[in-house]
């Protein structure tokens, strides 16, 4: 039989579990393999193009699982991914990436692009008021200061004008990096296919 | 194994999801069960195929309800899944695909494979399939006793090799329907097809329908759903493109860890499905009543039955099952699949609850 990224990816998911269920305590955990907590460059949201000529990108499984966002390039490389060491505080964060999409800031509609429509969601969320649980956090705290306010909002915009090339947070010593260069997100279509059986996007906000 | 609450929280969150599809469902899978006619006489048959009971739908009919379907609803993520019955007994089974083909659908199939050699793997691969799922339901005598077909197995063995061999396909799956007898099979199989560059091995458990119901003993005990799911768990712990199928609401412990997404019965949120008569219903494998069907394509135009119909399947089944009234996992189940569904008792003819949690 066949294995795959996405299999290998199953795989070291269910035995972290396993590792951590036998230790009865997370902080037992080395980070090096903590699978389940991966940076924004690790994740897997390597998009396709949805190509209406030749609808390329709908074959799956008649029976089969869905496939997944793309795992890196190699298992390995996904294994050894720099982690944070394991904090009880953000628990759910650790464990994100295995479940669903993997947390994006900024992608606020958890679709694995990060384009305009994150920005108006945001934006409704916010003037209306809406609470923002921990899971949700992962997406809308954009600077990662631990809120979701109009500064998220404003790197956002900000990112999706090009005015800045990364969402991830500066360290302390960087400089403000300020360029017109334009935005380094892939403006592709994106479309998320699920198996004959298989799951719907999971994540999509049907409140408004 | 996996954290409860994490699950807890998507399984919130696909709930919600869901209740949106109800107002709002999506068409993502189109079966088109192009005949009811069978060489095989499985004995767990939902369908109970070779029983014909309606004329078959013409070429021509498919084609008109083709263009009907691209020209009012697009292409755009969806899959056609075709099956029976054995659909390459249909003599035009290849016109209609390859008319599907041009038009742009994708499409995959289920099959018993016995009817698949070079040519015909070839003609498949002309046509766009991209993949398909073959049955294959123990070592091989026991394959063969419960289709009821001798030589089955080696037939459909060669039959997937034959796929294998066009190396054209997306996914070429092996689906096992596990029984109490088989339960004993699981390892013996996985020597089987690791040896064979397969693209997943889908194990389901026998359910309770069709002709199955009339062999109970071949149902699966409680400690046979154990050994199952663990089974499958173990697989993948070590890589192995092993699943589950899409049924079932299988609880804390293993939901989202014997397949890689979490239970929801797509029947008229997803999924709507042709009979070989065109018959408009949900999904195939639900029992066949006539209050569900839905309308004709004979004289229904499928979108606007899509659009306007299927209320039965947009709604939660826990709502009239009292044993579901004080289920703490009521919200994620909703009275479990469609297909295993009793529609006279109104509850759950398989529930997990007191099996798996």
């Amino acid at each position: 039989m066949k294995k795959t990224k996405a299999t290998a990816l199953t795989a070291a998911m269910l035995v972290a579990a396993a590792n951590i269920s036998a230790c009865g305590s997370a902080k037992n955990v080395e980070s090096e393999n903590n699978v389940y907590a991966q940076g924004l460059d690790e994740t897997v949201t390597e998009t396709t193009t949805y190509d209406p000529e030749s609808n390329t990108d709908l074959m799956y499984c008649v029976y089969g699982p869905p496939p997944t966002t793309e795992p890196p390039s190699s298992f390995e490389e996904y294994a050894d991914a720099t982690t944070t060491e394991y904090d009880p505080e953000n628990d759910a964060e650790q464990f994100f990436p295995v479940y669903g999409p993997p947390p994006m800031p900024g992608d606020a509609y958890m679709d694995g692009v990060i384009d305009a429509n994150d920005l108006a969601r945001m934006r409704i969320d916010y003037n209306n008021g809406k609470n923002i649980n921990d899971f949700d956090m992962n997406f809308y705290d954009v600077n990662n200061d631990g809120v979701f306010d109009l500064e998220d909002i404003a790197v956002l915009s900000r990112f999706l004008q090009g005015d800045i090339k990364s969402l991830s947070v500066p360290d302390e010593d960087d400089d403000d990096i300020v360029t017109t260069a334009p935005p380094t997100y892939e403006d592709t279509t994106y479309t998320t296919v699920a198996t004959l059986y298989g799951p719907p996007p999971m994540y999509y906000d049907w409140s408004n | 194994m996996l954290n409860v609450d994490t699950k807890r929280s998507h399984l919130n969150k696909l709930a919600d999801y869901r209740r949106g599809l109800m107002t709002e469902p999506q068409l993502r899978n189109l079966f088109l069960e192009l005949t009811l006619r069978c060489n095989e006489n499985c004995i767990h048959c939902g369908s109970r195929c070779g029983e014909v009971r309606a004329e078959e739908l013409s070429l021509a009919q498919y084609h008109k309800f083709l263009r009907e379907v691209r020209e009012d609803m697009g292409l755009e993520h969806k899959m056609l899944c075709i099956t029976g019955g054995e659909p390459l007994l249909r003599k035009d089974f290849f016109d209609i695909m390859a008319y599907a083909h041009q038009l742009g659908f994708n499409w995959g199939m289920t099959s018993n494979a016995t009817l698949i050699d070079d040519s015909v793997a070839r003609e498949l691969a002309n046509c766009g399939m991209g993949t398909i799922s073959v049955s294959i339901d123990g070592l091989e005598d026991t394959h063969d006793n419960f289709r009821r077909t001798k030589g089955g197995f080696k037939k459909a063995i060669s039959g997937i090799e034959s796929l294998i061999r066009t190396g054209a396909f997306k996914a070429v799956q092996v689906t096992t329907v596990v029984t109490h007898e088989s339960i004993k099979q699981l390892d013996e199989l996985y020597r089987i097809f690791n040896d064979m560059d397969i693209d997943s091995w889908r194990v389901i458990n026998m359910e309770p329908m069709g002709r199955a119901k009339n062999y109970p003993d071949l149902l699966l005990t409680k400690e046979d759903y154990i050994t199952l799911f663990e089974f499958i768990r173990n697989m993948r712990m070590t890589g192995e493109p092993v699943t589950y199928g899409c049924s079932h609401y299988l609880g804390p412990e293993y939901e989202r860890e014997v397949r890689d997404w979490y239970y929801l019965c797509t029947a008229g949120l997803y999924t709507a499905s042709i009979t070989a008569n065109g018959d408009i219903i949900a999904c195939l494998d639900i029992e066949r009543r006539p209050e569900l069907v839905q309308g004709n394509i004979l004289h229904d135009r499928f979108s606007e039955v899509w659009k306007n119909k299927f209320k039965e399947f947009r709604r939660d089944l826990s709502d009239e099952c009292s044993k579901c009234t004080d289920c703490p996992e009521k919200a994620f189940c909703h009275g479990d699949s469609f297909h295993s569904w009793d529609f006279e008792k109104k509850e759950p003819m398989l529930c997990f609850r007191d099996i798996l949690f």
